[in-house]
């Protein structure tokens, strides 16, 4: 009787243990923790009408950002060059150590960022050229336009890169990182014709795809253009040409301005007409106002919503309202001809009055302002400790570059009506200048002239320490300038340390440094 | 046969046997009476309550069991015999051997515990007036470090034996009567009974991947049997600043402004022309102290009322709270309510159900904290507005800063959220061997904050009038549920007289969903009823996000085998799956062992009489943490440009990362060894801990070369981080004379963080203690540093010829010359984690009167003063820095000349953050009974945070961080974020409150 019962207990307990246990047992978990995601996998989100457009502008949107245009891009082509001091309050630490070339060290935060940037804008080219083609929602002439604005851009930036750095990795693909050739590709510097190679491939392409200006609709507005692919095929002509000495660019640089001729491109007369009254204040060419304007190939479109670290903070850091780093040196401000509108468009002086009538503070640090990058909107005032904003563009690429290259070729090629003609009858007789003296006629000296338009016409628009460069006189230049210039090895910035160290010291650093 | 006998003879007895009337006096172990115990005839719906002399009355017949319970006691029972006079001494369950511990999954008697668990209770908790439990236990209890947040509404940081994690997540887990939460905001501190905290890895491998960083188990008040008894508890209070920077005034601000330039005022008049339009440095019209004009008195109320009885059947607590806080920053206030309804019900002798309702509405009035930043940062001699204008005063001449005052009336963020929780369990009894358990808890809490930055007008001197930009309306919305469901059998058995073993089986599933979506426009009117989407004009922001759900499920088990009580084992172990992770990582594996010796059993210590308790412990196990961030390839969204005439916004998106694909979760091991004793009579009791743990592949975001195109860092199982430390705990507890009681406790904590190591074929050099102004970094993750390991310039004085900082070069030389530094000239300072925390706390009560003293400190941590860093122009300085400022009089001193650019992170920012604070003074008195009906009326006052020992020169030396929910930077308890840098933190308030105790 007891026994039974015990085993009756016993039972009841097993019973109970199988009946707890089967429940808990009961799911077929492997399956119940697989989980799809809720955000687009890379796969659905190109089936998404759009998502083509999306990708491109994501390439634009590196354009404004804050590492590719605007603290680090500023310090690396206008502080250290010839035109400019450091000035201006210290926005960061690391302005302390980048204010002359000579003081470059390779470790820099701004090297590194400017770096970076740049790269992130050329992967972002690569992954829309490789995306663009298995697109099913457009049609193939929309993807040939974007594959050629993605060019265009990366070209762009490969551009800046070599007259940055020299050779950088030349990177045409998506990079995996598993991979071990592309690993190798990614940390290997081939060399600076190759690089140049590869920017005329893509800009040729671009050309032959992207719509002229006058085609683009109003939407459009701001996308690169085939015209601004032929400028800076222009360009990068010309820079080969000045550097390889080699008639046959110069005369594709003449070719090039040709065509750009015909597209309806002109020298924007309004520019300078607010010296002469404020009544016409919204033409100057600086202005918001001005953007877009008839002069106008290329330009970073501004707008402050649209990234909080990005190009709006372009303009306060350089202007006398901000933070007014780079400051135009004396010398500079004496290159200017007595009466040349742009010196006023260009510098302004403590004590003097902003365009619109402001006062440029007597108790500033700096004697000479950056009056192109000036803004009047009061917003900035308003949010100026925290996010500084403008929505200003910055002009990449205008008709009057695009003459100043013209006018140069000319030269080169044994044509100095054309060049002379340019330089008069357009660039200086905007300026408000007369045409210069008949003594000015051999080969050199208008090429000295020419050149000393370029700084002019060109100033703080980040192309001097490119142009002394390309022109083979940065040394003497720099060193003119009182600065402290190593031929051969300041010619290039070094290549940011930490990249080097990232790719397990892989990556050559610029001889010097 | 005998036994029947027995019964039959017993049988006729109660059946005639009358009921009598029982009288007794209830004490505790020193004597002294304890009122308002209830006591209870078992089976029978009869009861009363001891008095204020612990005496009672209460009719019951001979072979009933009366149960004598009250909060903090352990209960008893006594089956009544032939006596009528029965006194009872009731054992105090806080230090009580006998005392239950939560376990997880089960309970425990402390005396059988192999692991470490912390144990804090509900007195304890109420004797802090806090928001959060967590906070109110600050100090209580070793090994746990919590950070306060000052804001009003402001979650504190807690870290359970040092911060074990970089880039994943750090907290511990909350388990509320079995639902996994994020926090205790929204529970209400009275409603709470224990709160155990689960420190080692023998207790915590039952949670597996979600035990690295400690499990806190809350569990809320029973209701108990009995009459119904009402409690109604209400305090209020005042805050004000505990500590204040003094600031230099106007004309000391213009004499350092003038010195920096090596001017008089004549000579800056000459120079300047006297023409800085508005002239706000020569006239000295104003001297406007920016903190005053910030801040204000602020206020604490607090009422609780609570309903508890019932029968054996059926039982319930219901409680409903309301809570008010107003900062000390004008306008930001935070106010909670929160109902909870819980009922448990005796169905059959076996089946047990019970549920649990709660429900918290809480509304939060944000400012911009900024302003603490900004006030310290303006320049006295700007006026609040502008007298002619009456526009907000700034002076963008001199200073870079905007107007906090301004600021903070028109940025507004209203958040308001509603969280219900539900939960409902089973428990079945089989029998003595078998029992099965339930649980199913569910929360929902549904968030909507409203941000309205309203148009600022400012007035800078400089440039006439300033601007109106244009006001911004952000909303967002968040909805989160989540759900767990546990499901586990305990078998209990008892082999030979003293093999006992418990063997819990069990599964247990949690689940996680939340969903989000952000709207912005511009152009929305400033008036607060037309603060919604509907109106305003473009939309500048519009998003989505439907975060992808997570699943977890596991698989449980412990074994607790004890010989006789003496010698302890526990094995536990925990498999869980993951719908977090990619295929082949989802599942991982977590065991522990855990041993104890419980020496004072043994026979050879019978003549140690002094020793009436001693147990030896060890453990090591294996805890997971599955926090890691979540690794799904998504493009990414807001690579926007503008195109068109009117710029018009387009959207952009790409991917712009690159994921590991053998990404799992962090694995920490852990050994701990420990003892517990009982010495002098139970008198003194402590506790003694050594731990070593281990994350042998914490997660750690590294970078690859730009070139490779991805701008995220990849984040990897990489790092070795080590934790080690000692924890003592000790508490005394005697009498002076029989109305004169005391208690003396006391906790300290050592831990030592380390990074142990970093497995990578590449760079990984990891920076971070961002100062976003300046792009400044002044934190950097080594191998050999602790976590948060301050990177830094060393500063060895100011130079008595230059009056300028001396940097320390690498190659042992000092320089003045900023420039000349580089950053190899850095070193490591110390980490912002401390390395010693301490509690103490003494508790007098002489007859009705009763005082509290609760003591809080840390040490061995460093503080980055940043905002004294964000100098980049002329403004203003602390009054030291200008008294001691350099001068060609005052060569030798630590503050250097006058300067007005921003400086290099060096050690001249660092400082100590060791502090004491008196964090809680008590002086209470309980009323002698005056009506029947009312079983306590105590009235006390408290002074919170009155007092604070610290060199640090800032607001407050507790700095948990800053979450900016903008950015979506999470800085709050991050090690490499902005934890330990003052930026502009809630500065550390003092509040003095009376307060009421009524019970019925």
């Amino acid at each position: 009787m007891l026994i039974f019962n015990k085993k009756l207990e016993i039972m009841k307990n097993i019973i109970s243990l199988i009946l707890t246990l089967s429940i808990i047992i009961s799911c077929n978990d492997t399956k119940f923790i697989d989980v799809a995601p809720n955000s687009l996998t890379p796969e659905d989100a190109l089936n998404i009408e759009g998502a083509g457009d999306k990708i491109v502008i994501a390439i634009y949107d590196e354009l404004q950002k804050y590492r590719t245009m605007a603290l680090p891009w500023i310090v690396l082509t206008t502080v250290i060059a010839d035109n400019c001091e450091e000035g201006g309050k210290r926005l960061n630490t690391d302005i302390n150590r980048i204010n002359e070339i000579e003081n470059i060290s390779s470790s820099e935060n701004l090297l590194n960022a400017l770096w970076a940037g740049h790269f992130f804008g050329i992967s972002k080219a690569n992954r829309a050229i490789t995306l663009l083609p298995i697109i099913t929602t457009l049609e193939q002439e929309e993807i040939n336009v974007l594959i050629g604005e993605s060019k265009f851009l990366r070209a762009l930036f490969y551009f800046r890169l070599v007259n940055l750095y020299g050779g950088v990795p030349l990177i045409d693909h998506v990079i995996d990182p598993s991979d071990s050739d592309d690993k190798l590709l990614a940390n290997t510097r081939v060399s600076k014709e190759k690089i140049y190679d590869f920017i005329i491939a893509d800009l040729t392409a671009a050309a032959t795809v992207l719509p002229l200006k006058s085609e683009r609709s109003s939407s459009e507005l701001g996308r690169a253009t085939k015209g601004a692919a032929l400028g800076l095929l222009a360009k990068v002509n010309m820079y080969l040409a000045s550097e390889q000495n080699s008639m046959t660019h110069w005369q594709k640089v003449m070719n090039l301005t040709d065509e750009i001729g015909t597209m309806g491109y002109a020298l924007n007369y309004d520019t300078f007409q607010y010296l002469k009254g404020p009544s016409i204040l919204s033409t100057i060419s600086w202005l918001e106002t001005a953007e877009n304007n008839e002069e106008s190939l290329f330009e970073v479109q501004g707008r402050a919503e649209t990234e909080r670290d990005a190009i709006k903070s372009y303009a306060n850091i350089q202007n006398s309202r901000g933070n007014y780093i780079g400051e135009p040196n004396q010398e500079f401000y004496d290159a200017f001809e007595s009466g040349d509108l742009r010196l006023l468009s260009s510098i302004t002086k403590k004590g003097d009055r902003n365009w619109d009538g402001s006062k440029v503070s007597n108790a500033r640090k700096n004697t000479l302002y950056n009056h192109k990058a000036y803004v009047s909107s009061n917003k900035d005032l308003n949010t100026y400790e925290v996010h500084p904003e403008s929505n200003k563009n910055v002009r990449i690429l205008r008709y009057a570059d695009i003459l100043l290259i013209r006018a140069e070729a000319a030269n080169e090629l044994d044509q100095p009506s054309i060049a002379l003609d340019i330089i008069n009858n357009g660039i200086r007789d905007r300026a408000g200048l007369s045409p210069l003296p008949a003594s000015i006629a051999s080969k050199e000296e208008i090429r000295m002239a020419i050149w000393k338009e370029r700084r002019i016409e060109l100033a703080f628009e980040h192309d001097r320490w490119f142009d002394i460069g390309r022109q083979g006189r940065k040394g003497d230049v720099m060193r003119a300038n009182g600065k402290n210039f190593t031929d051969g090895k300041h010619d290039l910035l070094p290549i940011p340390l930490t990249q080097i160290l990232l790719s397990g010291n892989v990556l050559e650093q610029n001889p010097g440094y | 046969m005998k036994k029947i006998l027995t019964l039959m003879l017993l049988i006729p007895l109660s059946f005639f046997g009358q009921s009598n009337e029982i009288t007794g006096s209830i004490t505790d172990e020193i004597g002294d009476p304890i009122p308002f115990v209830s006591v209870l005839v078992k089976g029978i719906n009869r009861g009363a309550t001891s008095n204020f002399d612990g005496d009672y009355k209460i009719k019951a017949s001979k072979g009933e069991v009366l149960v004598f319970s009250f909060i903090g006691y352990l209960t008893k029972e006594i089956t009544l015999g032939d006596t009528n006079i029965i006194n009872i001494t009731l054992r105090s369950s806080r230090e009580a051997l006998d005392e239950v511990v939560v376990v997880g999954y089960g309970t425990t008697k402390r005396k059988d515990l192999t692991g470490a668990i912390s144990s804090v209770n509900s007195e304890e908790i109420m004797e802090q007036p806090a928001l959060s439990a967590i906070e109110a236990i600050q100090g209580r209890s070793a090994g746990l470090q919590i950070i306060s947040d000052g804001e009003p509404g402001g979650s504190p940081v807690i870290r359970i034996r040092g911060t074990g994690t970089v880039q994943s997540g750090r907290d511990p887990i909350y388990v509320v009567d079995g639902i996994i939460t994020d926090n205790l905001d929204n529970v209400n501190s009275a409603d709470i009974e224990t709160i155990d905290v689960l420190k080692d890895a023998s207790s915590l491998a039952i949670y597996g991947s979600r035990g690295a960083n400690g499990v806190i188990i809350v569990t809320t008040k029973k209701p108990e049997i009995g009459k119904l008894k009402i409690q109604f508890s209400s305090y209020t209070g005042v805050t004000d600043v505990l500590k204040k920077v003094d600031m230099a005034n106007s004309a000391q601000w213009q004499q350092y402004y003038f010195e920096v330039f090596n001017r008089d005022e004549n000579a800056f008049n000459t120079e300047f022309g006297g023409g800085v339009y508005g002239d706000y440095p020569l006239n000295l019209l104003h001297d406007t102290d920016w903190f005053d004009e910030i801040t204000t008195m602020g206020s604490l109320i607090n009422h609780n009322l609570s309903l508890s009885g019932g029968s054996e059947k059926v039982r319930s607590f219901v409680s409903a709270n309301f809570y008010e806080e107003k900062g000390i920053l004008k306008d930001n206030d935070y106010d909670r309510f929160t109902l909870r309804a819980k009922t448990d019900y005796n169905i059959t002798n076996k089946l047990t159900f019970g549920h649990n309702i709660s429900v918290a509405v809480t509304n939060r009035d944000r400012k911009p904290t900024g302003a603490f930043q900004t006030a310290y940062r303006q320049i006295p001699i700007v006026p609040v507005r502008d007298p002619e204008t009456n526009r907000y005063g700034v002076s963008g001449e001199y200073a870079t800063v905007g107007n906090p005052v301004g600021s903070i009336e028109t940025t507004n963020s209203a958040i308001k959220q509603f969280t219900i929780s539900g939960s409902a369990n089973t428990k079945y009894k089989f029998n003595d061997f078998i029992s099965v358990r339930s649980n199913f808890g569910i929360q929902s809490s549904y968030m909507k904050s409203v941000n309205y930055d309203g148009e600022i007008d400012l007035y800078d001197p400089n440039y006439g009038q300033g601007g109106a930009g244009d006001a911004r309306l952000t909303e967002r919305r968040l909805d989160q549920t989540k759900w767990t469901f546990d499901l586990y059998t305990t078998l209990k058995k008892t082999l030979g007289a003293n093999h006992n073993f418990n063997l819990v089986l069990g599964t247990t599933t949690d689940f996680r969903t939340k969903s989000s979506i952000l709207g912005q426009k511009n152009h929305v009117p400033e008036q607060e009823e037309y603060w919604s989407l509907d109106n305003g004009e473009s939309i500048l922001r519009l998003e989505g996000i439907n975060s992808t759900d997570i699943i977890v499920r596991s698989y449980l088990t412990r074994l607790n085998y004890d010989f006789n009580h003496k010698y302890l084992l526990t094995l536990s172990g925990r498999r869980d799956g993951s719908s977090q992770f990619s295929d082949g990582n989802k599942w991982g594996n977590f065991y522990a062992i855990g041993t104890g010796w419980v020496v004072s059993e043994e026979k050879f210590m019978s003549n140690l009489e002094f020793i009436n308790f001693l147990k030896l412990r060890g453990s090591w196990g294996q805890l997971g943490n599955q926090n890691v961030p979540l690794q799904i390839l998504t493009f990414t969204n807001g690579l926007n440009y503008a195109l068109g005439p009117n710029q018009d916004l387009v959207f952009g998106s790409t991917l712009t990362s690159i994921l590991d694909p053998n990404l799992t979760w962090e694995t920490t091991e852990e050994y701990d060894i420990g003892v517990d004793f009982e010495l002098f009579k139970n008198k003194l009791s402590g506790v003694v801990d050594y731990y070593n743990k281990l994350n042998k592949d914490a997660a750690l975001a590294t970078k690859l070369p730009a070139a490779f195109g991805s701008e995220q860092s990849v984040i990897s199982n990489l790092a070795q981080i080590r934790n080690e430390g000692f924890e003592i705990g000790l508490n005394w507890n005697d009498k002076v004379s029989k109305s004169f009681r005391y208690s003396i406790g006391g906790n300290i904590s050592f831990n030592k963080n380390t990074l142990e190591s970093l497995t990578s074929d590449t760079d990984v050099t990891q920076t971070g203690g961002l100062i976003p102004n300046g792009g400044i970094l002044t934190k950097r993750l080594e191998i050999g540093q602790p976590l948060g390991s301050w990177y830094l310039h060393t500063v060895a004085g100011v130079d008595p010829l230059n009056g300028l900082l001396q940097y320390e070069k690498a190659d042992g030389t000092t320089t003045t010359d900023v420039n000349a530094l580089e950053d190899g000239d850095k070193k490591h300072h110390g980490s912002s984690q401390p390395t010693k925390s301490f509690g103490a706390n003494i508790k007098l009560t002489y007859k009705n009167f009763g005082l509290t003293v609760l003591g809080y400190g840390v040490a061995g941590g460093y503080i980055y003063n940043a905002k004294k860093q964000q100098r980049y122009n002329g403004e203003n300085i602390e009054l030291d820095v200008f008294n001691n400022r350099w001068t060609p009089t005052n060569t030798i001193t630590a503050e250097p000349k006058p300067f007005t650019s921003i400086q290099p992170a060096s050690t001249y920012y660092l400082e100590k953050s060791d502090f004491l604070r008196i964090n809680n003074i008590t002086l209470s008195y309980k009323l002698p009974k005056i009506i029947e009906s009312l079983d306590l009326i105590r009235i006390y006052v408290t002074a919170k945070n009155p007092f604070i020992f610290t060199n640090y020169t800032g607001y407050n030396p507790e700095l948990p961080g800053i979450n900016d929910e903008d950015s979506g930077r999470l800085g709050k308890g991050d090690p490499m974020g902005t934890q330990g840098m003052e930026f502009q933190a809630y500065p550390s308030k003092k509040s003095f409150i009376i307060g009421l105790n009524v019970n019925f």
